[in-house]
């Protein structure tokens, strides 16, 4: 199976997710609940040494993803966040779960980037 | 002699504590955080069983000197709650036998859950009653109404929905049932059942206080969910202070965010959720997020004040509702001319003076909504388009007329039926009509006219949203009319959105008030993760295509 194939999965698993839209430490421990029970594998609060830690590292064929879950975020400093991220050779692409309406540049640091809407879930 | 701490004595409906030494007062406020924290040596309780049994028990740790009436009292009030608790536990147990009830019609009978609403009820004299669209609430309340008691009633509903109540009431009982007419009173004729419309509660208003109506029941009671800031509201309140059986149903009483229940249960036990300054201060995150919705469900279920049942509690089959989330590409020359007059607007809500930032920013937010709305309506009509070439019928949600336009412009050929705010009750019950009797395929609904709307189950299991409401409940009261007995397909919602415009920050807002009213209604529940599933309409497109080509051919 194709990398972009797996990631597409594990978008469309993310997308359908329903978690707590306002706290946020609860959101995470929800998602990787869910992770661990679709058999995802990931790892929570990943190291990325100077850039900070990512809450969680998700490997999907091979591919690193970042994946970064955020209730409220600040679309700058979240980006900046990000942009650290991106820098890592352990990360190979980003993704960002969030709660307020945004959009992120295709590529970050030439490395593929999208936003999840955490409201979507619910509908 | 034990050491006492303080004395407790009886005044009329009150508990007064006096003397309480600085130690014992501090305990006392930890335990009572109700107890005003400036008060000091004297303290009031109201003397219900309730505040008895939790008295009882901080004077085991603290006794105080009382009168052997006033301890007889106040033990008398402890058993009460406890067997007041132990008699409420009995009713929620499965193998609970209910008393038989006359006054059916033949044929008809009170469902084994719905008993344990009615005798809960009966027990708690408040409740909310959450239980799932389609397991018969109305029946709940017609049943309680069967227990001498209650009677005579008042029962308030939205304004489309007081005939059904009066068939299904004389349908299913013998009760006798009295429709109000007008906002002036008059001398009411004798009945079992007074039904109100919401909006008539305010003219009836003062003849509430004279305890005439034992009991009131609301119908989709998160109506009164602005509490006493609408003529309603304090028209409502009176009636119930002056009830004595309170019963409110809805299956979504919190339309928008969790603060609102304390609202809803101002007119069904004002006690339990305390003043609105406790409220805030024990439950709140900000002035309407509660900061945690799940304990505040579980207390209101301890409480037993709310009552709720899913399809799958009491046992009925029901497959999950498909909700497939599309990406519509929006014309983008609609949102740029917005974008001009936002701008401008954008520029009042920084600099101009309170007032008009105010009112700009509104204008902003539904101008936003507005121009949304339209510049994808193109694209709604052409997906509407695919499911109606295949003979699909089609519910349509949306919520300006000009998108209604469009839709109407470009699906002239299906002849739609129309069921908005622009219809008079006559021309909405032909569209149904038509709709149901399968004239046409596709009925055009706006999202805040279908509440309570029966008969279209029999015909549709689509439906698509092409437009979003603020409220997550309105989109479910929307499936609602499809999803319900005598549904027999599985249900496909497709909400379609931009990208731009207003939607991508109203989904979050609905994912925030979605997740707090979860919380509180289904506490404990184990999240689950959306339904989706887009292979039927994958086919259907594939199916439409392929005909297109083939007429090309041709």
């Amino acid at each position: 199976m194709s990398h972009t194939y797996q990631i597409g999965q594990l978008i469309d698993f993310l997308q359908r997710q329903r978690l707590d839209a306002v706290r946020e430490k609860r959101a995470q421990a929800q998602l990787s609940d869910a992770l661990t029970a679709e058999g995802w594998s990931f790892k929570r609060e990943y190291p990325l040494g100077e850039q900070g830690v990512v809450d969680f590292l998700v490997e999907v064929g091979g591919c690193r993803v970042a994946l970064e879950l955020k209730a409220k975020a600040q679309r700058m400093r979240i980006y900046r966040q990000l942009e650290r991220y991106a820098e890592h050779p352990d990360v190979d692409c980003l993704l960002l779960l969030t709660g307020t309406a945004m959009a992120l540049p295709a590529t970050i640091h030439g490395k593929p980037a999208g936003v999840i809407s955490l409201g979507g879930g619910w509908l | 002699m034990t050491k006492t701490y303080g004395s407790l004595a009886r005044e009329g409906d009150l508990w007064r504590m006096g003397d309480v030494p600085p130690h014992v007062a501090i305990r006392l406020k930890q335990l009572f955080p109700r107890v005003p924290k400036w008060q000091t040596g004297t303290f009031t309780f109201p003397a219900d069983a309730a505040h008895g049994a939790d008295l009882s028990w901080f004077l085991m740790r603290y006794p105080m000197a009382m009168s052997l009436d006033d301890r007889i009292s106040l033990d008398g009030e402890r058993q009460q709650f406890e067997s007041d608790r132990a008699a409420m536990e009995a009713i929620l147990r499965p193998d609970y036998r209910p008393a038989e009830r006359l006054g059916l019609r033949e044929g008809q009978v009170i469902r084994h859950y719905q008993a344990q609403a009615i005798d809960l009820t009966l027990a708690r004299k408040a409740l909310l009653l959450g239980d799932d669209v389609g397991l018969g609430k109305t029946y709940s309340a017609a049943g309680l109404m069967l227990d001498k008691r209650t009677l005579p009633a008042a029962v308030v509903v939205e304004t489309h929905l007081q005939r059904q109540w009066e068939q299904k009431l004389t349908e299913f009982t013998t009760l006798t049932v009295h429709r109000i007419r007008g906002t002036k009173p008059y001398d009411l004729p004798p009945a079992d059942v007074y039904l109100f419309k919401y909006s008539q509660l305010l003219g009836w208003i003062d003849t509430f206080e004279d305890g005439f109506f034992k009991t009131v029941a609301y119908d989709e009671v998160q109506q009164l969910r602005t509490g006493l800031n609408s003529g309603k509201g304090q028209a409502a309140k009176r009636l119930s202070d002056a009830a004595e059986y309170r019963l409110g149903l809805s299956a979504t009483p919190i339309y928008n965010y969790g603060a609102e229940i304390w609202n809803i249960m101002l007119f069904l036990d004002d006690s339990v959720l305390g003043t609105w300054n406790d409220f805030q201060r024990e439950w709140l995150a900000d002035d309407r997020q509660v900061a945690d919705p799940e304990a505040l469900g579980s207390y209101l279920r301890e409480q037993n004040v709310m009552l709720r049942r899913t399809k799958r509690d009491v046992g009925q089959q029901v497959p999950p509702i498909n909700t497939i989330v599309e990406q519509i590409e929006p014309d983008s020359s609609t949102l740029k001319s917005v974008e001009d007059l936002a701008r401008q607007l954008a520029l009042k809500t920084t600099t101009g003076t309170f007032m008009e930032r105010g009112r700009a920013g509104r204008e902003l937010d539904l101008l936003m909504r507005h121009a949304t709305g339209v510049s994808k309506a193109l694209n709604v009509a052409r997906y509407v388009r695919i499911l109606l070439e295949a003979g699909v019928p089609v519910l349509l949600a949306g919520w300006h007329r000009d998108v209604y336009d469009i839709w109407l412009r470009e699906l002239r050929e299906f002849a739609p039926a129309m069921y908005t705010g622009s219809e008079s009750d006559a021309q909405k019950a032909e569209s149904k009509r038509r709709f149901v009797e399968g004239e046409t395929n596709l009925l055009i609904i706006s999202l805040r006219s279908g509440a309570g709307l029966d008969g279209l189950q029999y015909r549709c299991s689509t439906v698509v949203f092409g437009e979003l409401d603020w409220s997550p409940k309105v989109h479910e009261q929307i499936i609602g009319r499809l999803d319900r007995e005598g549904q027999l397909e599985s249900i496909t919602a497709a909400y379609l959105n931009t990208d731009d415009g207003a939607d991508p920050p109203m989904v979050e807002i609905l994912g925030v008030k979605s997740s707090q009213s979860t919380g509180i209604v289904d506490p404990g529940r184990q999240l689950q993760a959306r339904h989706s599933d887009k292979s039927r309409i994958q086919a259907l497109a594939e199916q439409f295509l392929s005909s297109k080509k083939r007429q090309k051919a041709a």
